[in-house]
């Protein structure tokens, strides 16, 4: 292949070699990068054809128009006239605890109930209604609060009425129920902890802390495109050449705080970023999102979480933030936050790899975390 | 004098065996063969377990009687009409591979399908009755279809009557 | 001035090195990628034993984070950093936290926890720490109960980190009623029994002289509908659990019942019942009385479920020449078939967050559990073996348990759990053959 006169572009000619070199790089990118979408698909079950859910009023209007079912005639025995008598007397009836000697063919059972269950099944188990998690920056003091009953209102629909019901068992219930509303041993003031490191310790050992953790998997990207090595080599000094008072201007402005605002025109910061750059980035981070303790919400969640990086390629831990999410719930989002955040984090402790020259491209950084893709595996 | 004797002796017994065979008592067994309930007595249980046959079998999800049940049902039936002391209680049986309430509804159809037959061939409707058993008792239990045919089944059980 | 720029710019990248992929733009705005692959691993926490607070709580602060450890590891969403591998000890529970000692070995959850126990009474602490993040995650909580319900405790130990960390919903302080099996499959003998959801404190609620099958919780735990044999045909009953005092709902001559479930009000019960050969789904009250005819067809229709909010039932019927799965308004009304793939649907159950419902396939000789939205779309299995049926969720609606049964003569039956998204299949066990679980809501 080869176009040996090469080709005119606005007056300007790109040469045959820059065409063969563009042929050959988009080859390598593929050949690096497309294995990665050469999935195997998971067998498919067929899909269901169209089925159209039924609102709730044509549910209603259905009901309303369907032919009122008849109701049979009462010949049901009423459960307390008979049926009492034929319920097989307690003695018969394993209640859990006597149960257990009597019959001979089964084998003790495995790890039976040192002390037979003569609770009922609510027992007194007394709980603080649980937080949710708490966001990401909220430095918060665990707190041991006293102890209270959470009100749960105890549904005793239609207890059975059949003379064999234990009226005792559920008074007794009621009763501890009852003790355990007045405040007990338990210590009533919240425990203040000394555990938690200020805001400003945390920044610190945070970021002071280039412990070197070995991973316990390699954190390395499964595939390192070699041409950003190549790139770099020609290129004159990016940031000086064609500066002018307006670009010099920008330049200063973004070279500040990692900002949220896109800036409108280009900086003219070295050769673009290549495909095989960001794959790089994308694979790099990828290794460390780990979306298997998502909830099943969250892993509906899209996010793109924003942060800048320093001259050294890690992240600047301090900068991530979510910038928007699409689908679930504050508790998913803030999951899917979580988990995407963790992936910048942990894969990016020992810098990602991202070509120097072009730091001014690569500073600021958006991530899309879709986990579509991931949900069923 | 003795020949008289001899003979009345001689009729007597034949009175009374005569006398002794009314038709609820079918298990007596009649002019013919034993009367013992073993398989050589045409009115017993084990004969007609094993001569007639107590059972139709289906193929698989299905519970209309197929002509070879037909058959049975129609020689049961013929017994069952000779026989009127007992009464039937017809089981229907699935094989395992199913889940488990649809067995049980498909025993039942079984079942129905075979004493509806029976009832047919003018077995009164009110000595039958039916059970299902779903998946729950194969008679055989080698997951193949071998075993699974045998296990799809309608059985005639034979309860009352005076042997029984 | 500006086009000068540009093309001063574009002059630039074009004539810069040979390999320029990119137009001839540069990057406007911050650096962009998606990432859509990523690896599912479980999450790395650690678990240190409880600190006994007091000498008498020395065995049970031991045995309540095993507890603690074995919730959390066997949802399959977490991976325990062995005690061995510690670096800091935890012996006081006020004591600050060095997260860098557990980060040094990759937690990046961490549970502490201390229990002290007077006389028959016990009480547990733990806190949560978010390693990864150096701070807690959310407030400590403490639990107090008798020394009886120890287990709960620490169910609900886990429960609060699973919820925290997952953003899922808890299930670890529940039970499972079920079917135990004993003896050769052409004679099994069953027998009601119940336990807690991962195996432990068995109780046996009826004698194996009847054949029983299909328990269902009602919506506070309390009471079991189920089928049996005991009056010789298949009938349904609802039992008390705490006193396994039982009693028959379906009395009538010349039918059978059976499939029985609870609607979410605790009263209705909707079941199959058998006359003339013809199986349909009926309602009755739990307290006895007349019955509702739903559905009036030669079909079998059966295995019922009710939606959470009760307004629909989801139910399973041949009508269309082999069995699918219907959904129904609760009152009755015209069914609607939401199971189209190959093969045969059956034992629908409504998922308890109301987005799923699981069922029973059999397609090809083989039997798999599987779910689908409640319309029918987004069809999955999965499970696969020569027999697997009757799906049961776990009350957070992410976890499945189900019955496998093996082949042949020496076949037995077993309950397995699997999550939703199909990963982490195991068995649960039980001290002898089990079959038709059926999970409790959570625990109170």
């Amino acid at each position: 292949m080869g176009f040996p006169h090469g080709i005119a572009l606005g007056g300007n000619k790109i040469s045959g070699t820059a065409i063969s070199g563009l042929g050959h790089a988009a080859l390598i990118g593929w050949v690096l990068v497309g294995g990665m979408f050469m999935r195997p698909t998971p067998s498919r079950v067929e899909t269901v054809a169209n089925v159209a859910l039924i609102s709730a009023d044509q549910f209603s209007a259905l009901q309303s128009i369907a032919p009122k079912t008849v109701i049979e005639p009462p010949e049901v025995q009423s459960p307390t006239s008979e049926e009492a008598p034929k319920v097989v007397a307690p003695a018969d009836t394993p209640v859990a605890p006597a149960d257990r000697p009597a019959p001979t063919p089964e084998p003790s059972v495995e790890k039976a109930p040192e002390k037979p269950d003569l609770t009922p099944p609510q027992t007194e188990v007394v709980v603080q209604s649980p937080e949710p998690p708490a966001p990401p920056l909220n430095e918060e003091l665990a707190v041991i609060k006293p102890e209270e009953t959470a009100p749960r209102p105890v549904d005793r629909v239609a207890p059975v009425p059949s003379a064999l019901s234990v009226p005792e068992a559920r008074d007794d219930v009621v009763k501890r129920e009852a003790t355990v509303a007045a405040p007990s041993d338990a210590p009533a003031t919240p425990i203040e902890e000394s555990t938690a490191p200020k805001a400003a310790n945390t920044k610190i050992v945070t970021e002071a802390e280039r412990v070197k953790i070995a991973p316990e998997r390699s954190v390395r990207p499964k595939s390192r495109p070699k041409p950003t090595k190549v790139v770099a080599k020609p290129a004159p000094k990016p940031e000086k050449p064609a500066v002018d008072p307006l670009q010099a201007a920008l330049s200063e402005a973004l070279s500040g705080e990692a900002t949220k605002a896109e800036t409108p025109s280009p900086r003219p910061s070295g050769p673009p970023l290549t495909a095989s750059d960001k794959e790089g980035l994308r694979v790099a981070v990828s290794n460390c999102w780990n979306v298997g303790s998502l909830s099943t919400d969250a892993q509906r969640v899209v996010v793109v979480i924003g942060f800048s990086v320093g001259r050294d390629t890690r992240p600047k831990n301090e900068t991530i933030r979510l910038i928007s999410s699409t689908g679930g719930s504050g508790v998913s989002v803030n999951q899917a936050f979580e988990t995407g955040r963790r992936a910048i984090i942990i894969c990016g402790r020992k810098g990602f790899p991202l070509p120097d020259d072009k730091f001014e491209q690569w500073r600021d950084i958006e991530i899309t975390f879709n986990p579509e893709r991931m949900r069923i595996k | 004098m003795r020949n008289l004797t001899k003979l009345s002796l001689v009729a007597l017994a034949l009175i009374l065996a005569a006398c002794s065979s009314s038709p609820l008592s079918g298990a007596r067994g009649g002019a013919f063969g034993a009367n013992d309930g073993s398989v050589n007595d045409p009115t017993s249980v084990a004969y007609f377990n094993q001569n007639i046959g107590d059972r139709v079998l289906f193929e698989v999800n299905q519970s209309t009687v197929n002509d070879a049940g037909r058959l049975v049902l129609a020689q049961q039936a013929a017994w069952l009409n000779s026989n009127p002391a007992f009464t039937i209680l017809i089981e229907g049986h699935a094989d395992e591979q199913g889940t488990r309430a649809y067995n049980l509804a498909l025993g039942d159809r079984r079942a129905t399908a075979a004493r509806d037959y029976l009832v047919s061939q003018g077995v009164a409707s009110s000595r039958l009755s039916t059970v299902t058993y779903g998946k729950e008792r194969p008679i055989e239990i080698c997951s193949q279809e071998a075993c699974y045919s045998q296990n799809r089944r309608a059985v005639t059980v034979l309860t009352g009557g005076a042997n029984s | 001035m500006k086009m000068r720029l540009i093309a001063r710019t574009l002059i630039l990248a074009l004539t810069l090195g040979p390999l320029n992929l990119t137009t001839a733009q540069a990057q406007t705005g911050p650096l962009r990628i998606e990432v859509t692959d990523g690896v599912i691993e479980p999450l790395p926490i650690a678990v240190p034993t409880f600190v006994a607070e007091n000498a008498a709580a020395a065995q049970l602060a031991e045995e309540i984070s095993r507890v603690v450890v074995a919730d959390l590891v066997g949802s399959g969403l977490f991976r325990e950093i062995p005690r061995e591998a510690h670096i800091a000890k935890i012996t006081s529970f006020d004591a600050a936290v060095r997260y860098a000692d557990w980060k040094a070995i990759n937690a990046q959850g961490l549970v502490t926890g201390a229990v002290s126990v007077q006389g028959k009474r016990v009480i547990v602490k733990f806190r949560l720490f978010d390693v990864f993040s150096d701070k807690p995650l959310g407030d400590g909580l403490q639990f107090t109960g008798s020394t009886d319900a120890w287990r709960r405790m620490a169910h609900k130990v886990s429960d609060a980190a699973y919820g925290r960390i997952t953003g899922e919903g808890p299930y670890f302080d529940s039970r499972v009623v079920f079917v135990s099996e004993s003896g050769p499959k052409d004679l099994r003998q069953k027998r009601l029994a119940i336990m807690d959801y991962d195996g432990a404190n068995v109780q046996y609620l009826t004698d194996s002289t009847s054949i029983v099958l299909g328990p269902r919780f009602s919506p506070t735990g309390d009471r079991v509908l189920y089928t049996s044999y005991e009056s010789g045909s298949p009938r349904i009953y609802a039992l008390d659990v705490a006193s396994a005092s039982r009693r028959v709902l379906n009395n009538q001559a010349a039918t059978l019942s059976f499939s029985p479930r609870f609607g979410p009000d605790g009263d209705a019960v909707v079941f199959s019942l058998a006359k003339a050969g013809n199986t349909d789904i009926y309602t009755m009250s739990v307290r006895g009385g007349a019955q509702t005819r739903l559905t009036s067809s030669p079909s079998i229709d059966t295995d019922p479920s009710y939606s959470p909010d009760g307004s629909q039932i989801v139910f399973e019927s041949d009508r269309s020449g082999n069995q699918q799965i219907y959904v129904m308004p609760a009152g009755g009304g015209e069914p609607k078939r939401i199971s189209f793939g190959a093969g045969r649907y059956g034992t629908p159950v409504w998922s308890p967050r109301g987005d799923y419902i699981a069922f029973t396939k059999q397609n090809k000789g083989r039997f798999h559990i599987g779910v689908m939205r409640v319309d029918g779309s987004e069809e999955r299995l999965l499970t696969s073996s020569f027999l697997d049926e009757g799906p049961t969720w776990a009350p957070n609606g992410r976890v499945i348990m189900f019955s496998r049964e093996t082949s042949g003569a020496t076949g037995t039956s077993s309950l397995y759990s699997v999550d939703l998204t199909g990963r982490n299949l195991k068995r649960v066990p039980t001290p002898l053959g089990a079959s038709d679980p059926a999970w409790s809501p959570l625990q109170k």
